[in-house]
C-alpha cells in the first residue's frame, strides 16, 4: 500500500494544530467555564446551574466591588506609565551601550524573578515597611520615618511597578535590537536635535515594542492580588484580591467568576484600544505590504 | 579668487591603534565635484563623517563657507548628505522623508510645498509622494534620499558610496544623472567611492585616498594619465605591472632590464641605476601589431596570442610573451583579424605609464 503523503493544507493544519490546542486548552475552555459559571449560583461551596444574573447584579450595585476595581484600573494605569518612563532609558542604554554584555544587562533585570513572587514582594517589604532598610536608616539618624510608603496605596504602586516592570524593559530593548540607530545620525544631518530625532525616528519606531511593554504590565498590574496583601494597608485591597477570597474564604464562585469575566472584559478593551493606537506603516513594519 | 566652499585644515582622527585621517588639509570650491577615492579602511568614509559633524577630529579644523564648524554638531552644518544604504525614515512617506530637513528648520507650511515640488520634480519623483519606502525600487529609493539631501539647498552635499547598491545599469544611469543635478544645482559634491569608473565618471577632481592619507589630489584626467604614487598608478585604471632592474638612467629616460628584456620606459624620480622599479602601463597605451618593423622610441616585444576576451566595443587581448611574461592589452574589439596562437608583437611608447620604487625597496 502506497503511503500518502500530507499535502500543503495538511501540513498546515499539523503546525497549527500545538498552538491550537493551547489556545483551546488554556485559554477558551477555561474562560467558557468562568463565563457559564458566572451565570451560576453557589450554595453551600457547591455550584447550581441555575440561570440568573444576580451575580452581576450584585457586583454593578455595590459600591465597594466599583471601587475596588476603579482602584485597580487606577493602579495599573499609573504603574504601567512609571514602568513606562523608568524602562525607556534603561533599556535604551542597554540596547545602545550593553556591547556584548546586552543580554547578561536583560537577564540581571529578571533576576528577582527567580525567586518566587512572595519572596519578591517580602524582599520590598523589607526595604519600604516600618522595619525596613529605608526607615529603620532614616530612624538611626533621628529622622522621621516616611509614612506614605508603609501600608499605602503608594506602597502597592511602587511594589506592582517592581514587579513587572522587566517585561517593559524586555518589550522595549528588543524593539530597540531592532532598531537602526543610524536613523538618527540621518535626521540630526538634517536638522534635527537630539530630542527632535528622538520624537520623529526612535518614539514612532518603538511604538509597537512599547505598547507590547503596556500590555505585558497593564494586565498582570490589573489583576494583582499578592502585592496588596503585603504591601498595602486596609485601604488598599485591590480587586484581584478580593477575586481571590470568592475563591478561597468566602467560596461565593459563581460571584468570584462574574468578577473574572469582568476583569477579562476591562483587560481586552485596554488591549483594543491600546493595539488601535499601532498603524503598521507608521511603525516602519515592512513586511508583506507590497 | 573666492573663497572655498569646505577646507579642512590639518584634520587627524585616531581609532585606537589606527589612523583613519592623518593630518588631512583640502579645499573645495563652488560647484565643484569632487571624489574621495580608496580602497574600504583608506579612512574616506571617516572624512565625510568628520565633515558632516558625525566624527569630531582629534586635531585640525573643518571650515564651512568661512566658518569654524569643527565643534558643530551635525544639525548645525546645513550640510546634506546620502548613504550608501539609503537610509530613508521607513514610518514616513516618500513627501515627509524629502520634506524633512525643511521641517525641522521650521521652514513655513508654503515654502515646504513648493520646494517638495521642486525637489520630486528634479528627481522624477513626481507621483510617489505617497508611498512608503519599501513600496519603491531600489533606485527611486536612492533618488529620494538625494532629493533629501538637496531639499534644504545644503551648502554642500556629501554622498557616500550612494550607488554601490544598486544594479550596474542602474548605476550607469545613476552616475549620468548624479552628475546632471550636481551642474544644475552648482553646490559641491562630494562623492566617497571605492570605484575608480564611478569617481572617473562624475567628478571633476580626484583624492585618492590610502591609510589615511591623500596620495594624490588632482584633476581626474590627471590622476589617470600622471599617477604620483605607486598607490595610485596601481589603483586607478587597469596597468601591466612591469617589475625589474634599472639599467641605465638619462635624464627623463631610462632602461628596465624585464625578465631578460630591455624596455624604455619614463625614469622614476631620483633614479639610480640598479634600483628595483615597478613600472605600470595602462592596458590601453598598448598595442598589438602584426611581427616586422619598428618605430624608435618604441618598446615592441614579441609573443604569442593566448586569448582574446570580447568586452563588447573593446577586447582584451592575452599574450604571453617570449620571455615568459604575460600581458593585457586593450584594443578596440574589431581592430585586424588575430587569431589565438598567432605570433605577434606588442608595442607601446616609451613615455607611456609611469615607474616607482618597487614596493618594499
Amino acid at each position: 500500500m502506497a503511503r500518502r503523503r500530507l499535502g500543503p493544507e495538511g501540513r498546515f493544519l499539523l503546525m497549527a494544530l500545538p498552538g491550537a490546542i493551547f489556545v483551546v486548552v488554556f485559554l477558551l475552555l477555561p474562560i467558557l467555564s468562568i463565563i457559564v459559571f458566572s451565570f451560576w449560583r453557589t450554595e453551600s461551596y457547591t455550584l447550581i446551574p441555575d440561570w440568573n444574573l444576580d451575580n452581576y447584579a450584585t457586583l454593578f450595585g455595590t459600591t465597594t466591588y466599583m471601587t475596588f476595581l476603579l482602584r485597580s484600573f487606577t493602579t495599573a494605569v499609573v504603574v504601567s506609565l512609571a514602568s513606562l518612563v523608568y524602562a525607556w532609558p534603561v533599556a535604551y542604554f542597554i540596547a545602545k551601550h550593553g556591547d556584548r554584555y546586552r543580554l547578561l544587562l536583560v537577564l540581571a533585570l529578571a533576576a528577582p524573578f527567580f525567586t518566587g513572587i512572595i519572596l519578591r514582594v517580602t524582599g520590598i517589604q523589607g526595604v519600604m515597611g516600618p522595619v525596613g532598610v529605608i526607615n529603620l536608616g532614616l530612624m538611626n539618624y533621628g529622622l522621621q520615618p516616611i509614612d506614605f510608603i508603609m501600608y499605602t496605596q503608594t506602597a502597592v504602586g511602587i511594589g506592582v511597578t517592581y514587579l513587572f516592570i522587566p517585561f517593559m524593559v524586555t518589550a522595549v530593548y528588543l524593539s530597540l535590537l531592532n532598531f537602526d540607530f543610524e536613523l538618527l545620525e540621518v535626521a540630526k544631518i538634517n536638522g534635527a536635535k537630539p530630542w527632535r530625532a528622538f520624537i520623529e525616528i526612535t518614539w514612532p519606531l518603538n511604538w509597537m515594542g512599547t505598547v507590547i511593554g503596556l500590555v505585558l504590565v497593564f494586565i498582570p498590574s490589573m489583576a494583582e492580588s499578592i502585592t496588596p496583601r503585603f504591601l498595602g494597608g486596609p485601604n488598599a485591597a485591590s480587586f484581584g484580591q478580593v477575586l481571590g477570597l470568592q475563591f478561597g474564604e468566602t467560596g461565593t464562585w459563581a460571584l468570584g467568576s462574574a468578577m473574572g469575566v469582568l476583569l477579562f472584559a476591562v483587560s481586552s478593551l485596554v488591549i483594543l484600544l491600546m493595539w488601535r493606537t499601532v498603524n503598521l506603516q507608521r511603525s516602519g513594519f515592512t513586511g508583506g505590504g507590497h | 579668487m573666492s573663497q572655498p566652499v569646505l577646507e579642512l585644515r590639518n584634520v587627524t582622527k585616531r581609532f585606537g591603534n589606527v589612523t583613519a585621517a592623518d593630518s588631512i588639509s583640502l579645499t573645495v570650491n563652488q560647484g565643484e565635484f569632487f571624489a574621495l577615492l580608496g580602497p574600504s579602511g583608506s579612512g574616506k568614509t571617516t572624512m565625510l563623517r568628520i565633515i558632516a559633524g558625525l566624527e569630531v577630529p582629534d586635531e585640525g579644523g573643518v571650515f564651512i563657507n568661512g566658518q569654524d564648524v569643527t565643534s558643530l554638531p551635525p544639525y548645525a552644518r546645513g550640510v546634506g548628505m546620502v548613504f550608501q544604504n539609503f537610509l530613508l525614515f521607513p514610518h514616513k512617506r516618500v513627501g515627509e522623508n524629502v520634506v524633512f530637513p525643511l521641517r525641522m528648520q521650521g521652514a513655513s507650511k508654503a515654502e515646504q510645498d513648493e520646494r517638495l515640488k521642486w525637489a520630486l520634480g528634479l528627481l522624477r519623483l513626481e507621483g510617489l509622494a505617497d508611498r512608503y519606502p519599501h513600496q519603491l525600487s531600489g533606485g527611486q529609493q536612492q533618488r529620494v534620499a538625494l532629493a533629501r539631501g538637496l531639499i534644504s539647498r545644503p551648502a554642500l552635499l556629501l554622498l557616500d558610496e550612494p550607488l554601490a547598491n544598486l544594479d550596474r545599469e542602474l548605476r550607469k544611469e545613476m552616475e549620468v544623472e548624479v552628475r546632471r543635478y550636481q551642474v544644475e544645482l552648482d553646490i559641491p559634491f562630494i562623492y566617497v567611492t571605492h570605484n575608480q569608473e564611478e569617481a572617473l565618471t562624475m567628478s571633476d577632481r580626484i583624492a585618492v585616498m590610502n591609510h589615511g592619507r591623500f596620495e594624490q589630489v588632482a584633476p581626474k584626467l590627471e590622476v589617470y594619465t600622471h599617477p604620483t604614487s605607486r598607490f595610485v598608478a596601481g589603483f586607478v585604471g587597469h596597468s601591466n605591472v612591469l617589475k625589474g632592474t634599472l639599467t641605465a638612467v638619462e635624464g627623463e629616460r631610462a632602461t628596465l632590464d624585464w625578465n631578460g628584456v630591455s624596455v624604455s620606459v619614463r625614469a622614476p624620480a631620483g633614479a639610480a641605476v640598479g634600483s628595483r622599479v615597478d613600472c605600470f602601463i595602462k592596458l590601453e597605451k598598448m598595442r598589438v601589431v602584426a611581427p616586422g618593423g619598428a618605430a624608435p622610441g618604441e618598446n615592441r616585444i614579441p609573443g604569442t596570442l593566448r586569448d582574446i576576451i570580447f568586452k563588447g566595443s573593446t577586447a582584451d587581448y592575452l599574450v604571453t610573451l617570449d620571455n615568459g611574461a604575460e600581458l593585457m592589452i586593450s584594443e578596440g574589439s574589431e581592430t585586424m583579424g588575430f587569431q589565438r596562437k598567432d605570433r605577434l608583437e606588442v608595442v607601446w611608447a616609451a613615455e607611456a605609464g609611469a615607474c616607482f620604487p618597487a614596493a618594499g625597496a
